[in-house]
């Protein structure tokens, strides 16, 4: 099969002009005498032609932005070490002063929610509110002082 | 910030970044004059845009990583070539789920043995597409050969390669391509009747 290929092959070679010197001139000797291989040649010579003529593509221009993009992209990440790429990330920076603001106001609100009444009600006690006291004399009595002169 | 001008004044770094720009200019002229070639081929063996497309930037990739091992003296769309088939032929490899045809495959034509299709003679719907080019009839033509065919017989027919180009390319002795280039054809004669009988009567090329 693959011997039968190989010389059936020739006609194709033949069309192409890759065949040269006795293989060429007893093959077009044979054709000149043989009119199945005269009309498989032709045959052939019609599928070359028909690819022949194929419409081609022409390369997206896209390639001028991607290609140049893509070289970019694949030659930075082995020159940045982990912690850089990680603060290239344009998000990342804004991200964190917005989380550590938050934190902070939260905390300060926090702090002041906690702080308000104990300093407003130790006002209270050292200006104008009475001390009251229980005397050791009388466990069940309280006795009121009043500090103001 | 000193470091980062030490590092900007190192001439060693400054001979690889204009190297490297100079290479990049290079490859870019030299791929502006090859770059539809290679599309083109690209498209035929995907067989659509898409694929195409990944294909041929994979191919520009890889072309680029290896640039310093092209031989200049060597013509560089059959550099590309080689690079985009062998690209190609290991996503196929890679996609199983991507049917790969073969001779020890079932025939994609009509169920018919591929010793049938190869011996077939009918010319007339031949005669027929051959009047009127049929983008379409074409690429699905060229879908059903193997892979190996497919290419034989694009770079002969459709990017005007010689059997030397085409050996180099495929990596194989010059009478692997004239028979691979043989049986394409042999295969594309009988898909182009194949395909040309299933059209409608008022679709049928004339």
């Amino acid at each position: 099969m693959t011997t039968e290929h190989e010389e059936a092959a020739f006609l194709s070679a033949l069309l192409d002009g890759e065949l040269e010197g006795p293989e060429r001139v007893r093959l077009q000797k044979h054709l000149s005498s043989c009119p199945s291989c005269s009309l498989e040649l032709e045959a052939l010579r019609k599928v070359k032609m028909v690819l022949a003529k194929a419409p081609k593509k022409s390369m997206p221009l896209e390639w001028t932005q991607t290609f140049p993009q893509a070289l970019t992209a694949a030659a930075s990440p082995r020159k940045t070490s982990s912690r850089a790429r990680v603060f290239s990330q344009s998000w990342l920076i804004p991200a964190l002063v917005a989380a550590a603001v938050s934190f902070a106001v939260s905390f300060w609100i926090f702090q002041s929610r906690e702080n308000f009444p104990l300093r407003h009600s130790l006002s209270l006690n050292a200006v104008s509110a009475p001390s009251t006291t229980v005397s050791p004399l009388n466990p069940g009595s309280s006795q009121t002082q009043d500090n103001t002169p | 910030m000193i470091e980062r001008k030490e590092e900007l004044l190192d001439p060693k770094r400054f001979q690889d970044d204009a190297a490297r720009s100079f290479r990049q200019v290079e490859f870019v002229a030299l791929l502006k004059n090859n770059g539809d070639k290679v599309y083109n081929f690209a498209w035929r063996l995907a067989g659509n845009e898409q694929d195409a497309w990944d294909l041929f930037q994979e191919t520009l990739m890889k072309a680029y990583s290896h640039f310093e091992s092209y031989d200049q003296s060597r013509p560089f769309d059959s550099w590309l070539f080689k690079i985009l088939q062998n690209v190609y032929l290991d996503e196929r490899r890679r996609n199983s789920r991507k049917t790969v045809a073969s001779l020890d495959a079932p025939s994609p034509i009509s169920g018919k043995p591929w010793e049938e299709i190869l011996s077939g003679t009918d010319l007339n719907p031949l005669e027929r597409l051959s009047k009127e080019e049929n983008a379409d009839l074409v690429q699905k033509a060229l879908a059903g050969l193997p892979p190996l065919y497919r290419s034989a017989v694009i770079l002969c027919d459709m990017e005007g390669l010689s059997y030397d180009a085409i050996a180099e390319v495929m990596d194989c002795p010059l009478g692997t391509v004239r028979s691979r280039v043989h049986q394409a054809r042999l295969l594309l004669k009988k898909a182009f009747e194949d395909l040309s009988d299933t059209l409608s009567p008022d679709k049928q090329l004339q």
